[in-house]
């Protein structure tokens, strides 16, 4: 009977001998058990814990939403563990590398992690990530901190070719979005890939749907505008944890049907402490009357009161670790991710 | 012989037993290189049997505590453990003369050790002449070997040769002169010019790439590829180095030799056979045809910076002028990025970008041969999400191999597209270290074989270019060199001097 378990060794390592250390162990388990090594890209996982709290880097490769993604989207995984401050930088910082095998007998496939507890300036991680990468391959960059309290220091965040990161953990929604807009204005401006926005896809498809019944047509380039964008309102109700997200949809309508140099449409964007859905969108219009989007848990569902029976969609779920790995197979910039985030900015501003 | 089983035709090549004359034997370059070269050869048996070397230093040394340096420097840098047995047989073939070489008499006491060290183990006379010492001392030695008889005629056993290390000048006119006092004693057939670069595994390879392979060849010109970039990338500072480093800067240390050689391997014609003279002559067509950098070309195609403060794997790091032996004002670069064209048929309009710096964030190596991308239709119709080009990537060091990158559909329903590379590396498919480069290049004086080392025409061919630059930038005096923060991959200057073409550096 072929065995399918996984096996996940760890050594205790330096920053500085990292790599040697990673070597040796392919060795050791190369002699025992014939693994592929399987690696797509470089995934640089960051998160951020007090100098104060004592920190196990082994048990940083174990973490299970990591290990996951890196099952699904093989890379090898750099994970950074930054105490901030003023603290004193050293070499030969506290370190693990790790190779996690799996699959069945004679088909194995091994990934492999690298763990640096790091500290003091955030000037010093880059050259820590340098040094780990793999070169020719594409990197990603994982934040799973909130971003928007704590902006990242740029030259990390721009490193990678993709910035991953979760807007529902924002705290401040409009330092969240100042600091995604600065990431892409950025000469080396990365592809944004919001899991927060992934969410969101089916209530686009809904929103998009009532636009089109709507009669309202996207502006774009070489498209004209709805119109007298003015005569439209648009009412975002949100549950709490969801205010990012309803902002990144007000922003992404406002791209849509905001000409230019338009008047502006009337956008509010509200919490709503006792909704039973995480969002509720309106769109009113002059001539049409509208429509209603609505997302729950399970469906999204498109009103209007042309509409005999309501468009309904289900809403899959999605493992995190699943979301996570599908935003990195797919490299690319996200043009309406993009105007989202600006022109919400904008109205917060 | 270039590949494949050896045939009658095609005899191995003999190596005689030879005395190796390592002059500078007890300094830096002899215990990290030549003698756990030398030692890697003996384990190997491609040392010839009763080959003696025989080591010259200024410092008073026994051949016992010679032995120890030795010892230290194999154990220390060795491809391979020292292994005690192998060890005590390599020993008794070292041997030191005490003496300065700048004096004559200690040549007299050199050739009369050379006859009792050659009679004592039967050896026949042949002679390797290594200069590891600094290139001033070239002329002053060579003389002296001549005064003392001590240089054979090229044609007639038993052989004398010499192997002489870059720097070979610091200029066009240096380096003739440097080249001139040898010639006065040597023929050129016997003079050796080590570049080791060429010594490389992946180095010697890139000929094998592209000439073995009907898959790569018929892609390698301007119908094709749209840029090339070649990193040569040190972690460390300047170190202990700063005497000689200050006089020579990254232009002179690394792109005049190593990296103009890299050149022009990729960009040579197929020779017409693999002897010696015939890939060096096309190899001096490539340099040749370089386009000149002079004038206001330079500021614009030739980056120079120094490295600043900054952080290596996280740990702080100083500037290049804090370091010890550095002029509070030196103007020595320790970072250049060049955009250079091969002006001839097959390279026309195709820029090579050339990058080579110390405190870089890693020692890294590498030829990129970038191909032009499909055009913006099918699977590259989305602007938002271009394909990537093709990359034939040559890694030089570490990890010795070459990878193509191409484009490839994920596994799954939906038309995924991803990056992927196909990999080869020397150590996983052979299942060995690769000999060191300086392993190859001592086997192939020994052997006669002159094809991985510099001709004079080649050095001076790629003097008077770099000289240009050189030039050129002597004529900015005005305010500091650009820097870059230790640590990171250059200064913005290197960036915008590639990216105002649309393209970027590699990351590695």
């Amino acid at each position: 009977m072929p065995t399918t378990s996984a096996r996940h060794e760890i050594r205790a390592s330096t920053s500085s001998a990292a790599e040697d250390d990673l070597s040796a162990l392919w060795r050791e388990l190369a002699a025992e058990t014939p693994a592929a090594r399987a690696v797509m890209s470089n995934l640089v996982v960051f998160r951020e814990r007090p100098e104060a709290e004592e920190v196990d880097v082994c048990a940083a490769l174990r973490d299970g939403l990591v290990v996951e993604v890196a099952r699904a989207h093989p890379s090898r995984v750099i994970v950074l563990v930054h105490a901030r401050g003023n603290l004193e930088c050293r070499t030969g910082l506290p370190a693990a590398v790790g190779i996690l095998t799996f699959g069945p007998e004679g088909a194995r496939h091994a990934i492999e992690q690298i763990a640096v507890r790091s500290q003091g300036l955030e000037q010093s991680l880059p050259s820590i990530v340098r040094r780990l990468v793999l070169g020719d391959l594409p990197t990603s960059v994982w934040w799973l901190d909130d971003l928007s309290v704590r902006p990242p220091l740029a030259e990390l965040a721009t490193m990678g070719r993709q910035f991953v990161y979760d807007s529902r953990e924002w705290r401040d929604v409009r330092g969240g979005l100042a600091t995604v807009a600065a990431l892409l204005e950025h000469r080396h401006a990365p592809d944004l890939a919001d899991l927060n926005w992934r969410r969101l896809a089916p209530l686009r498809q809904g929103v998009a749907h009532g636009l089109a019944a709507a009669g309202l047509v996207a502006a774009g380039p070489g498209r004209p505008g709805p119109g007298d964008a003015s005569a439209i309102e648009i009412r975002l109700q949100h549950a709490p944890g969801e205010e990012a997200a309803a902002w990144l949809m007000a922003g992404w309508l406002t791209s849509r049907l905001e000409p230019p140099a338009g008047p502006g449409l009337k956008v509010t964007v509200s919490p709503d402490a006792a909704a039973a859905q995480r969002m509720v969108i309106a769109v009113a219009t002059a001539g049409t009357g509208g429509f209603t989007v609505t997302i729950d848990d399970h469906q999204v569902e498109a009103a209007s009161p042309a509409d005999q029976v309501p468009w309904q969609m289900a809403v899959a779920a999605e493992r995190a670790a699943d979301a996570v790995a599908a935003e990195l197979w797919t490299l690319g910039h996200d043009v309406a991710l993009a105007g989202a985030v600006r022109a919400a900015l904008a109205r917060l501003d | 012989m270039p590949c494949g089983k050896m045939t009658d035709a095609e005899p191995a090549v003999v190596v005689d037993p030879v005395t190796i004359v390592i002059f500078g034997g007890a300094g830096d370059l002899a215990h990290r290189k030549l003698l756990p070269a030398l030692y890697n050869l003996h384990v190997d048996r491609l040392l010839p049997p009763r080959s003696a070397v025989l080591a010259v230093g200024r410092q008073p040394m026994t051949d016992q505590a010679y032995r120890e340096f030795a010892r230290d420097g194999a154990t220390k840098f060795s491809r391979r453990p020292v292994d005690d047995g192998a060890w005590q047989d390599f020993a008794e073939s070292l041997f030191y003369l005490a003496g300065s070489i700048g004096e004559a008499p200690v040549f007299r006491s050199l050739g009369a050790r050379l006859d009792t060290i050659e009679h004592e183990r039967g050896l026949p006379g042949n002679r390797i002449y290594y200069l590891a010492v600094p290139p001033t001392m070239f002329g002053p030695t060579v003389e002296n070997l001549a005064a003392a008889r001590l240089v054979r005629p090229p044609d007639s056993p038993p052989f004398a040769r010499l192997i002489i290390e870059k720097p070979i000048g610091h200029d066009l006119a240096s380096a003739r002169a440097i080249n001139d006092a040898i010639a006065a004693v040597f023929d050129e057939r016997q003079i050796y010019r080590i570049d080791h670069y060429l010594g490389k595994e992946t180095v010697q390879n890139i000929l094998v790439l592209r000439f073995a392979n009907s898959i790569f060849e018929p892609l390698f010109n301007q119908k094709y590829i749209d840029h090339v970039q070649i990193t040569v990338a040190e972690e460390e500072g300047v170190g202990t180095r700063a005497g000689y480093y200050e006089q020579a800067g990254a232009l002179r240390d690394m792109v005049q030799n190593h990296i103009l050689q890299l050149v022009a391997l990729v960009a040579t014609e197929p020779p017409r056979s693999v002897a010696a003279d015939v890939v060096r002559d096309e190899k001096l067509e490539v340099i040749q045809s370089l386009r000149p950098i002079a004038g206001a070309a330079v500021a614009a195609q030739a980056i120079r910076a120094q490295y600043g403060a900054g952080f290596e794997v996280g740990a702080p790091v100083p500037g290049y002028l804090e370091e010890k032996g550095v002029a509070p004002q030196s103007r020595t670069e320790t970072f250049v990025a060049l955009q250079v064209f091969v002006d001839n048929w097959r390279w026309a309009g195709v820029p090579f970008f050339l990058r080579t710096g110390k405190r870089l964030p890693k020692r890294a190596s590498e030829i990129s041969i970038h191909l032009k991308g499909v055009p913006p239709i099918l699977f590259n119709a989305n602007p938002a999400i271009p394909l990537d080009a093709n990359v034939l990537s040559i890694r030089i060091q570490p990890n010795e191999g070459f990878a193509l990158s191409i484009v490839s559909k994920v596994p799954g329903p939906r038309v995924h597209l991803y990056p992927v590379k196909m990999d080869f590396q020397y150590g996983s498919t052979f299942g060995k270290p690769s000999p060191e480069a300086y392993e190859r290049l001592l086997l192939d004086v020994m052997a006669g074989d002159p094809t991985l080392f510099m001709r004079r025409d080649a050095v001076e061919a790629s003097w008077q270019w770099v000289t240009a630059i050189l030039d050129g930038w002597a004529a900015q005096t005005d305010g500091p060199l650009p820097s870059y923060p230790a640590g990171e991959w250059g200064p913005a200057e290197a960036d915008r001097l590639i990216e105002s073409s649309g393209r970027r550096w590699r990351d590695l």
